[in-house]
């Protein structure tokens, strides 16, 4: 499809885009969509939907913390109260949920508990306040949160869809470190049990130069792990008045601590406080004895691990008497984790929970986890196309269509497994963000069908940036489980990428070509040799010879670079492979000086178009074309947007359609007809 | 026997009196450099496995076990002819350069040949012990420090003779270009002697360092000279002398070069003693195409499949095959079973064996360096590239062998099968994990030298860092597996506790049954939900006391830490083991090399009741440059050319252990020197009691064998203890 050329002048582009503006054309090429071939469920320029009961997540936030609870009079359970963050620009559909919005219980048809939309609450705090917390005395909703010097918690009250300030403010002092959470519960009728948790003043980052490595040659991080102060306070209400004032409970050593709860079970009677770092690991630290954190234990002695970074921790009290805590809420990267309480104590006192649920939603929107990479393939050979996605946390899953491939239906995805354990990939201790991204594997996989078998395979990389392929196999039931990760070899040498990367993967006629981002942070193809094998095919060029590279030039850290997701796709029809590129808001495409998003507008949609004007054996790229959708910019965040053509929806004269991942976890589908191609001034 | 005894007595007398002369730094050193030593073992028609002071040897089918060479680390093979009238297989010639000097059983460096036995019934090939060719009897330097550059020779039978052919290089004053020298020097089999004198020619100029070279007759008297260089990349960065920055960017990516390859053929004509040629050509495409760090190339031919061309193999195990005719192109390859063709060991040489009826036809390839050396066998047929098919590589046997674990082992000694008889499980520097049955019994155990390869989740164990390696993605190659084999989650079953190259803790829990033991996949030791980190190349130390089970590793400060079991994947972090005075124990000198990160971790631990006083003691075994417990003194590095392993008594209880400074070990009252890498110490309760009921030590060494001592032989050489005063 050929749009009329459409030249920006790159100086007001790039002012446009520094002011978070979106740039709009200076015509308006929007033609008269083409009608749809065959009439399709799917809403184009939305999430996929997601029939049943989802997990609880925020729209364009790829961070939840949860900061509080409320009970409404008649509610059958606890609303919830989050803080999502990371969400820029303009949005296309309607609901971004940054900021402080509450999600309140009821039952649906099934007479399940459902979380509803979130409802955002304005307040008296900076738009990228993290310190906040809620908190309910009576029929009261108050929000607690620091003041700019972190000197003081000021209090806000609710008045109807907006927290006013409360007139009452709490001094906190000068606590040792910097305040990273705090947690605020109602120990008794009338006092507010406040706990803080301060990281001391000792570097996680070390001072490097931008291409640097964070770990030194014996393969150590450099930074420091800070470890924590607990300061605690107890706040009469409904006077607001310190019954006690802000004082040193204990240190703790638990690396990068970033969650505090109050906890005290409902039937064990154990007490104590609660902290969940970076990781996921749960600790408790008794009453009376709170300088031994603890490990805190799922009901079968496993050591209780959340599966997904983890920024926020909050335990839920019951209606009568809120320090009687039922349900401990973990939130962070991915969706909201509810671990409820067994009742039971270890032998050191130690309180125990059940495996995890997702807090429940019925937001329509299908929940994919952050950094969302999806595959539209049919993954069970039913005829039917699937979606088998892989995400931040590492995680592949598989999302069954158990419709039509004009009229697909999705319900909550399923984990591809190796026959016994989920796949999940993660870098572990050494990976280039630092010891603190273990949790996040970023796994960007291909569905392709790599020895030629008949049964989809994985081509993959992640944070790691390696170049990997999982076999697949069928079971008896025609599902797909994956075998052993193989890297790619070249020469003897793991074939390796820049981090992040989704290699594109293809077998064109029984040869396999696969693209990733080279050392330079440039396109480069190779050519599987053997069974992981590959022969170097060189980097790919555009038109005009030049390399198709990914960063800008003034990157903050050399571990930026890759953060591109590759796929082969016939965009145009012409019967050969061309590229469809995903990025970050702030790379840059072709070139490190004048690419696309950065240098055009960081809040336009992350994915362009190279079309293959040679072959698939010795292509050659025209220029890259910017997607937009019916001639605006389509905004969906900082992080990368993952791009995947695919026949969902009924395919147009025009060709296929695009589903998009979401750095926020959503796969967006664009019809074919809503798309246009910008291309960029060189 | 009664020479080895009178030459050791002599020597222990000797030894003694320096001592008593208070030379306590001099190096009680047995043998010197290339002698066989008093302690050299002979073929014996019935093995004994255990010998105090001597490597375990291979009891079954007459010793069979693969070919080594005593106390060396890796091993060339150079060259294969015909002496041995009416042999199928011709004999063989080694060079090992690289040998810790001073070993004190001797050792055999430089060059060695072994004659054709027969062949085994999986068709393995097998050689007799090896004969050593003096190194006086040779006109190269072939006792090198570890890395330095070995003479490139290959032998080969040309004219009715045998010679020993090397391609000498000699760089331009600009370095701009090698000038190529190439020289016969003729071999008399009869005295095993190469001549002092040469033919030589001058081949011509190359730009880049030659990385191996073959030959191929093409009639009487000419030659075929194949050259395989690199592409004059430095694979390091050249501003690390003696920083702490990592080898890596900030993307993860090697901030050095890659070496690639490049070919030159030469035509050469040998004829009396004259020798001339036609220059070099270069045959090769693009460097980097080829191979990745390249080692060695050989021609390979057989007139009836058609075979013309060259397998040339590279430091990572990549084999690749070109046409003679057509050298730019090169293509992987695969093996009979489709499996892609990797040599399995690191820094791999290649030859080809050719038939006997002396047509030049290939029958295989040799492939050899650090680790075993694989035969591997022409199937006579070629892929769509017309590249060999071989079948999988067989290791080369001898008789009368050592039991040989791969470079670097790090045994454990345990009832793996539960039998009732202890067993032998071991790691290498190649990754892999092996067991060692005991057929025997403990008080006299019985060997094969051949060892089941064990798995993991239903896969061979063999893990390696890949492509971020502290040392180079060029080290890759290797793995440096550091097991210890303990019952981990107290559930009956052995697991595995282990660390390697990437200096990470994991485990692999045992998953079958006693009798069968299997194990599963591994898994990270994690601390706070983080993994458990370290220095590379540690064997941690575990043992259970009561319901506690410890867990000791070496932490991102080169020292000694301590952490408690909480479940199968996390620890409790337990601080620093402090000796009595309050001290770290770090293992690292003050003044550490250029390779700052590669220099430190490498300590191997192992928690023992060394003395019996039911106090669980630590057993250490470092390298030759380690310092334990100080940086400013310590052993072995005060010391020098000693066992290298040391017992630090645990003068507090096991719930809370303090450590005195450490006592370095000897062999009946001296130093012994077993090799320079790290010696891995560990109890063993194989072979005689000892009087009170200790157990005997068994030492890993860097050649892969494993050096039993009994109890009464283990000598507490508290003479240096003075250094810690």
């Amino acid at each position: 499809m050929k749009t009329d050329k459409i030249i920006y002048l790159i100086a007001v582009v790039a002012v446009s885009a520094s002011c978070g503006k979106v740039a709009r054309p200076q015509e308006k090429p929007l033609e008269e969509p083409e009608p749809v071939v065959t009439e399709s469920n799917l809403e184009s320029g939305v999430p996929l939907k997601s029939e049943g009961i989802s997990a609880l997540n925020l729209s364009l936030c790829r961070e939840s913390r949860v900061i509080g609870y409320s009970y409404t009079p008649g509610a059958p359970s606890y609303d919830l109260w989050l803080l999502g963050r990371d969400a820029a620009g303009k949005q296309w559909w309607s609901g971004c949920d940054c900021g402080v919005v509450k999600c309140s219980v009821s039952s649906n048809e099934s007479s399940e508990l459902v979380y509803g939309n979130p409802v955002h609450f304005d307040g008296p705090w900076a738009e990228d306040e993290t310190l906040l917390r809620i908190v309910q005395y009576g029929e009261d909703i108050y929000a607690l949160h620091f003041s700019a010097d972190r000197s003081e918690i000021e209090v806000s009250r609710i008045q109807e869809d907006r927290f006013v300030p409360g007139g009452y403010t709490l001094t906190v002092g000068s606590p040792e470190g910097s305040p990273v959470a705090f947690d605020a519960t109602m120990v008794s009728a009338d006092v507010l049990e406040i706990n803080l948790l301060c990281r001391k003043e000792a570097s996680y980052t070390p001072e490097i130069d931008r291409d640097e490595s964070l770990y030194n040659s014996a393969g150590i991080y450099k930074g420091e792990f800070p470890g924590s102060v607990i300061y605690r306070m107890r706040v009469s209400l409904p006077s607001w008045t310190p019954s006690s004032p802000m004082a040193k409970v204990c240190g703790d050593d638990t690396v990068l601590a970033e969650g505090i709860s109050y906890f005290k079970d409902v039937s064990c009677g154990a007490e104590g406080l609660l902290l969940v770092n970076k990781f996921g690991c749960l600790k408790f630290l008794p009453y009376g004895d709170e300088t031994s954190g603890r490990y805190v234990r799922f009901n079968d002695g496993s050591v209780l691990m959340n599966t997904s970074e983890s920024w926020s921790l909050l335990s839920v009290g019951t209606p009568a008497d809120r320090s009687l805590c039922f349900d401990v809420i973990i939130a962070g990267s991915a969706a909201v984790n509810v671990y409820r309480s067994a009742g039971i104590k270890d032998t050191d006192g130690t309180p125990l929970f059940h495996l995890p649920g997702f807090a429940p939603a019925c937001t329509p929107r299908l929940y994919a986890g952050n950094s969302a990479c999806p595959c539209v393939t049919d993954w069970d050979g039913d005829g039917v196309l699937d979606i088998v996605e892989g995400n931040e946390d590492g995680f592949l899953l598989w999302f069954k269509n158990y419709g039509t491939d004009e009229n697909p239906v999705f319900k909550k995805a399923e984990a591809v497994t190796d026959g016994s354990a989920p796949i999940c990939i993660k870098p572990g201790y050494y990976n280039v963000g630092g010891p603190a991204m273990a949790a996040a594997g970023y796994l960007g996989q291909t569905v392709c069908d790599w020895n030629s078998d008949g049964i989809p395979d994985i081509v993959f990389s992640s944070i790691e940036g390696k170049g990997e392929v999982m076999c697949g196999r069928r079971t008896a039931d025609g599902t797909v489980i994956l075998g052993g990760r193989h890297a790619l070899m070249h020469l003897g040498m793991e074939l390796y990428s820049a981090p992040r990367v989704r290699p594109a993967a293809r077998n064109i006629g029984g040869t396999v070509y696969i693209v990733i981002a080279d050392a330079d942070d440039a396109a480069h193809m190779y050519m599987k040799s053997g069974n992981y094998n590959v022969t170097d095919r060189g980097k790919l060029r555009l038109d005009d010879g030049k390399f198709i590279y990914n960063h800008i030039t003034d990157y903050a850290h050399k571990s930026l670079w890759g953060r591109v997701r590759y796929a082969f796709a016939d965009w145009d029809g012409d019967g050969d492979q061309d590229l469809l590129v995903g990025t970050a808001a702030d790379s840059s495409i072709p070139s490190c000086e004048y690419g696309t998003p950065y240098r055009r507008s960081r809040a336009s949609l992350g994915v362009v178009w190279l079309e293959n004007t040679g072959t698939d054996a010795q292509p050659s790229y025209a220029y890259p074309r910017q997607f937009v959708f019916r001639g605006l910019d389509f905004a969906m965040g900082d992080g990368i947007a993952t791009p995947e053509a695919c026949n969902l929806g009924g395919v147009s004269a025009k060709g296929c359609n695009l589903l998009v991942g979401a750095p926020s976890g959503e796969l967006v589908f664009m019809r074919r007809s809503d798309l246009m191609e910008l291309t960029l001034w060189k | 026997m009664k020479s080895y005894t009178y030459t050791f007595k002599t020597f222990a007398i000797a030894a003694i009196a320096l001592l008593c002369a208070g030379c306590a730094k001099e190096l009680a050193v047995i043998s010197g450099e290339g002698g066989t030593g008093p302690l050299v073992k002979g073929e014996m028609e019935s093995p004994v496995a255990l010998e105090s002071g001597l490597p375990i040897r291979a009891t079954a089918s007459e010793g069979l076990a693969p070919l080594t060479f005593l106390g060396t680390v890796s091993d060339q093979c150079i060259g294969e002819v015909y002496m041995t009238p009416g042999a199928a297989f011709p004999d063989l010639f080694f060079l090992s350069p690289f040998v810790t000097r001073g070993l004190s059983r001797g050792d055999m460096y430089g060059l060695n040949v072994c004659t054709f036995v027969g062949m085994s019934a999986d068709g393995s090939p097998i050689y007799s012990t090896p004969q050593h060719i003096n190194p006086a009897d040779t006109p190269w330097e072939t006792h090198l420090a570890f890395g330095a550059n070995p003479p490139t020779v290959k032998v080969a039978s040309f004219g009715g003779k045998i010679y020993g052919f090397e391609l000498k290089q000699a760089n331009s004053a600009d370095n701009l270009a090698r000038t190529m020298k190439f020289r016969a020097y003729e071999y008399d089999p009869s005295s095993l002697s190469f001549s002092k004198t040469s033919i030589a020619v001058t081949l011509g100029d190359i730009p880049h360092n030659a990385a191996g070279f073959t030959l191929t007759p093409t009639s009487a008297n000419n030659l075929t000279v194949c050259i395989l260089t690199h592409d004059g990349m430095e694979t390091y960065k050249t501003d690390r002398d003696g920083d702490d920055e990592s080898l890596y960017d900030g993307a993860g990516f090697y901030e050095g070069l890659m070496l690639g390859a490049r070919v030159f053929t030469s035509n050469v004509i040998l004829s009396g003693t004259t020798m001339t040629c036609d220059g070099l050509t270069e045959g090769s495409g693009a460097g980097r195409d080829l191979l990745l760090s390249a080692t060695d190339i050989t021609s390979v031919k057989d007139k009836a499949s058609g075979l013309d061309g060259y397998v040339a193999v590279s430091k990572l195990g990549t084999a690749k095959y070109m046409t003679a005719k057509k050298l730019k192109t090169s293509f992987y390859m695969q093996d009979s079973e489709g499996a892609d063709l990797n040599v399995p060991i690191c820094c791999a040489e290649v030859i080809t064996v050719h038939a006997p009826d002396l047509s030049g036809n290939c029958l295989g390839i040799i492939a050899s360096g650090e680790g075993c050396k694989y035969w591997y066998k022409f199937t006579g047929k070629l892929d769509s590239n017309k590249a060999p098919i071989f079948e999988s590589g067989r290791p080369i046997m001898m008789k009368s062998g050592e039991l040989f674990c791969g470079s670097l082992c790090v045994p454990d000694v345990v009832d793996w099968d539960g039998d009732g008889a202890n067993d032998i499980v071991v790691g290498n520097s190649e990754g892999r994990l092996l067991f060692f049955k005991n057929t025997g019994s403990d008080e006299s155990p019985q060997f094969s030298g051949t060892p089941e390869y064990l798995e993991s989740d239903g896969q061979q164990i063999c893990f390696r860092s890949g492509y971020y390696e502290i040392q180079s993605p060029y080290e890759s190659c290797w793995g440096y597996l550091c097991p210890t084999v303990f019952d981990w989650n107290g559930d009956g079953l052995l697991d595995v506790v282990f660390s390697h190259n990437e200096g990470k803790y994991e485990v692999m829990l045992g998953c079958g049954t006693k009798t069968e033991p299997k194990l599963g996949p591994r898994q990270s030791i994690c601390l706070d939900g983080m993994e458990l980190y370290g220095l590379w190349r540690v064997r941690p130390a575990a043992f259970r006391s009561g319901n506690e089970v410890y867990l000791a590793t070496v932490d991102g400060d080169n020292a000694i830490h301590l952490y408690r079991r909480v479940s199968d994947t996390s620890v409790e972090d337990l601080g620093k083991a402090l000796l009595k005075n309050g001290r770290n124990i770090t293992g690292h000198k003050a003044n550490l090399g250029k390779r700052l990160g590669g220099e430190q971790g490498r300590m191997k631990l192992e928690f023992a009741d060394w003395d019996g006083d039911g106090v669980t003691d630590l057993l250490l075994g470092h390298a030759s440059g380690g310092c334990v417990p100080y940086p400013e003194v310590g052993f072995p590095y005060s010391v020098g050319g000693t066992m290298q392993c040391m017992w630090l008594r645990n003068v507090g209880t096991n719930d809370k252990m303090v450590f005195d400074t450490p006592v370095l070990l000897g062999f009946r009252g001296i130093n012994y020197n077993i090799g320079s890498h790290s010696n891995v110490p560990t109890i063993c309760p194989l072979g005689p009691s000892d009087e009170s009921g200790r157990p005997n030590l068994l030492i890993g060494t860097e050649s892969g064998k494993m050096y039993f001592f009994k109890r009464s032989d283990v000598s507490e050489l508290t003479q240096y203890n003075y250094l810690f005063q």
